[in-house]
């Protein structure tokens, strides 16, 4: 815990210090933000630009600083007992709801249950916690039942634990169709001042914020719009000062717009990151196989894909964790590009060339364009170039939307496929699920590909139950390498989030690029 | 006249049961549900957590069930809940439609007037060049794709030539009084506006030219002329009314297929319409979004063909004896 202590300190002593350097923080302006669709403002919905904007509506009880370490927010400190079991949270005094209404212990037990309840991965990140202790109105005390190791990382993003007010959200039925998801109430940031769905969302600068002189924006405009033609005509004349590139453009686009004088790309590193992979299905006999397994991904030049397809803006892969998570092993080498390798491993496996030069056929599923063309289709078109080297000859499978892939993940429908997982900042929530025996389940992103050793399980059972960074870095290093020997999924590359911004506009490359608190104009505009 | 009237209205109503039963059935053979899209959106989830939105919103009882409960909830004018957008289906409706009517009521319009003069000119000097050149541009009109000439309209006016907005129906934050909020949506819906049109402008000319050529060749012009009118009345009070009968049958029904147009003009433009919505509902599996969309264009359908019904037998008094 002794890198929280200096968190503290750093955040204590950092602000004075640096407001009176040259490049001060501006008070004051506004961001228009190249928004895709924000269907709803359920902080809980999922959607990437749902988050984006509850994450700024909401705050968190944790969240990470410029160093990616957990360190206070909305709970102004906080302590761990030694045995792992007890987390006391004390929340900031003057913390207030846009309503007026002051933050509460029973707002954040409150909000606490509805996560477990509701949250994709409720279960994942606060399971094992037992009871809630409400000793006065700014301390809250989780009680586990055994150790959990992501509870902190978990309570980092109101992606993840946004405290929602109890008189609002605990009342008008149920949850899911509460009538505050039109009009959230949080005690982030920005309050929501006005909403059209399809169309806009209006934020402004929450007065009465507990941190003290943030935000420094007076706005910010999340401005919906749906064709790319029009978002290349906006980001040119200005009318944007912020877009995610995924949603905007190719990555090969990024150096054109990045001639543009006043544009900027800028690629942020969270410890919470994912990529594009290949999975197996490993009920079919040939990708049961390890070798067979092993020699594609000897075969695949996965550093080409990041450098030449990807423009160098994401990184080649080379094990299960992506390389930004605090867990991933530095010394992990992955498997190097050798054809006469993953050759000399399919002759092994039993499957020769036939006489004309081919092993055996691989179909690939994937979703067709226009989604995400860069990580879909452009590596289902190189797996094709680069596995018929070894002579495997693959066959393209592309899905008509996201709906259609996942119900064809879901029944197992499939020999190879194109995955795009995020770790969800913790092994525990967003790594496991995908190798563990218990979580072969008919649905995406579990473990469809059917791949279980129960050495893996151990592991990571052990690892979600470690308190202690020391002790889960070394389960989890273990669990990698055994990973990258059975290769139960090819890692094709690290992606993160890369925003394109005017470049008199201080972005944050930390914290997922979404504190949009920490955002201020450079120059007067 | 007015068993005619409860007749049509009866056939209405079938119809309409008709199409929401055909559409839920339909819907069912897309793969995925809308639970699927939630959960591969965010990257996944917790089978309990899924097996628990399916359970809340019904999705895992048998598909007539569905169906039943569906009609059930129909009768009682709810058109549910959206699963998607986290909200009722009639307030979503009702949030996206002044976008789409404004779009569609300003483009039928503009194509009309513009298209049937054009018509009129062509039709004057059938051999002519102005006919020729009437007759090239609306099949070149007809035949461009909305999205493309979309793209090239904004383009050619939002960037090279700065003079409309690319996107959206207002400046955000919008402007402070009356006037100026109405100008300023004026302003956004020059461009889409122009875009749908062209498609029915094209349409319109061609067939107000062979409604006109129609017209002039008939013993009352003749008539008209020898009495020693002057050629606009001629063209316009004796020709043009005449004419103008199939123009406005054709306005009747194209309201249906002007509303295909009007989505991938709002896609394009970026405007808060039905179209995005529908598109939206359809990839997401938003059974009650997209049931509830195709129910509006459905009774928008089924209501302008009665109107259109009913304005000819005012209009034609050959029709009116005929029931």
């Amino acid at each position: 815990m002794k890198y929280l202590a200096f968190a503290i300190a750093l955040m204590t002593t950092a602000l004075p210090a640096a407001s009176a350097s040259a490049d001060a923080p501006r008070q004051g302006g506004t961001m228009v933000y190249l928004s895709g669709k924000m269907p709803s403002l359920d902080p809980l919905h999922g959607q990437y630009n749902v988050g984006l904007v509850t994450s700024n509506i909401f705050a968190s009880l944790t969240r990470l600083n410029a160093d990616n370490e957990v360190s206070p927010y909305l709970a102004e400190s906080y302590t761990v007992s030694d045995d792992g079991l007890t987390y006391t949270f004390n929340l900031a005094k003057d913390a207030r709801f846009h309503d007026g209404q002051p933050v509460t212990a029973a707002d954040v037990e409150f909000s606490l249950g509805i996560i477990r309840k509701h949250h994709r991965f409720g279960r994942q990140m606060f399971g094992p916690i037992e009871t809630v202790e409400m000793p006065d109105d700014h301390t809250v005390i989780f009680r586990l039942s055994r150790p959990h190791g992501p509870v902190l990382l978990a309570a980092s993003t109101p992606r993840q634990l946004p405290i929602m007010p109890k008189h609002v959200y605990g009342v008008g039925g149920d949850y899911k169709t509460n009538p505050a998801h039109k009009n959230p109430v949080g005690s982030g940031p920005f309050r929501l001042k006005e909403r059209k769905i399809g169309e806009y969302v209006l934020l402004e600068r929450d007065e009465n914020h507990f941190r003290e002189g943030f935000p420094y924006l007076d706005q910010v405009i999340m401005r919906v719009v749906t064709d790319k033609t029009a978002m290349r005509v906006g980001l040119r004349q200005k009318q944007f000062h912020l877009a995610n590139v995924a949603a905007t453009m190719r990555y090969g686009d990024i150096k054109n717009f990045e001639k543009i004088p006043h544009l900027q790309a800028t690629r942020v590193v969270s410890p919470s990151g994912g990529g594009a992979a290949l999975e197996f299905n490993h009920r079919i006999e040939r990708f049961a196989n390890k070798k067979v397994r092993q020699a594609i991904a000897h075969a695949v030049d996965n550093d080409y894909i990041a450098r030449v397809f990807h423009a160098g803006w994401t990184k080649s892969a080379v094990g299960p964790m992506p390389k930004t998570n605090i867990f991933f092993d530095d010394s992990l080498k992955g498997r190097a590009f050798d054809v006469e390798l993953a050759n000399r491993l399919l002759d092994e496996a039993g499957y020769p060339r036939q006489a004309d030069g081919t092993r055996f056929e691989m179909k690939v599923l994937y979703i067709a364009p226009p989604h995400n063309p860069d990580v879909q289709i452009v590596l289902a078109e190189y797996l094709a170039v680069a596995l018929k080297e070894v002579g495997i000859k693959v066959v393209q499978e592309p899905m008509p939307g996201a709906a259609a892939w996942s119900q064809r993940m879901g029944d197992w429908n499939y020999e190879t496929s194109i995955i795009l997982a995020g770790d969800k900042i913790d092994p525990a929530i967003g790594i496991g699920r995908l190798y563990v025996c218990d979580n072969i389940k008919n649905q995406a992103y579990t473990n469809t590909s059917g791949y279980c050793n129960e050495a893996v399980d151990a592991l990571f059972a052990k690892g979600a139950q470690e308190a202690n960074f020391d002790k889960r870095l070394a389960i989890y290093k273990e669990v990698q390498a055994l990973l990258v020997e059975d290769m139960p999924i090819f890692w094709l590359t690290d992606a993160s989030p890369i925003f394109l911004h005017h470049k008199d506009l201080r972005f944050p490359s930390y914290g997922y690029g979404e504190f949009w608190d920490e955002v201020y104009w450079k120059t007067a505009q | 006249m007015s068993t005619a009237i409860v007749q049509r209205l009866a056939y209405g109503l079938l119809l309409l049961i008709a199409v929401i039963t055909l559409n839920f059935l339909l819907i069912q053979l897309a793969p995925g549900d809308v639970v699927d899209v939630l959960l591969t959106e965010a990257g996944g989830g917790d089978p309990a957590v899924a097996a628990q939105i399916r359970a809340a919103y019904g999705l895992d009882q048998p598909v007539y069930v569905q169906l039943l409960t569906y009609l059930a909830k129909m009768l009682t004018g709810d058109l549910g809940y959206s699963y998607y957008f986290d909200e009722p289906v009639l307030s979503l409706l009702l949030d996206a439609l002044p976008a789409t009517v404004m779009l569609v009521v300003a483009a039928l319009l503009l194509a009309m007037v513009i298209g049937t003069l054009l018509g009129v000119i062509a039709a004057l000097r059938p051999r002519g060049l102005s006919s020729h050149i009437v007759t090239v541009l609306s099949l070149l009109g007809y035949a461009t794709p909305v999205f493309w000439l979309g793209m090239m309209v904004l383009l050619l006016f939002s960037q090279y030539l700065p003079w409309f907005p690319a996107f959206g129906m207002r400046t955000i934050p919008v402007p402070e009084t009356p006037f100026a909020r109405a100008l300023d949506v004026l302003h956004h819906m020059v461009l889409p506006t122009f875009t749908l049109s062209i498609l029915y402008l094209a349409s319109y000319s061609r067939l107000s030219r062979a409604s006109m050529l129609d017209v002039l060749g008939s013993d009352y012009i003749r008539t008209a002329r020898s009495k020693g009118l002057a050629e606009y009345v001629v063209i316009f009070k004796h020709a043009l009314k005449n004419a103008a009968l199939p123009i406005v049958t054709i306005a009747g029904l194209q309201v249906g297929s002007v509303f295909s147009g009007a989505v991938l003009v709002e896609t394009v433009f970026s405007l808060p319409g039905v179209g995005p919505l529908l598109y939206e509902s359809i990839l997401r599996r938003d059974y009650p979004v997209m049931l509830g969309v195709l129910f509006g264009a459905a009774v928008t359908t089924v209501v302008a063909n009665i109107i259109t019904d009913l304005v000819y037998r005012v209009l034609d008094p050959r029709i009116r004896g005929i029931s």
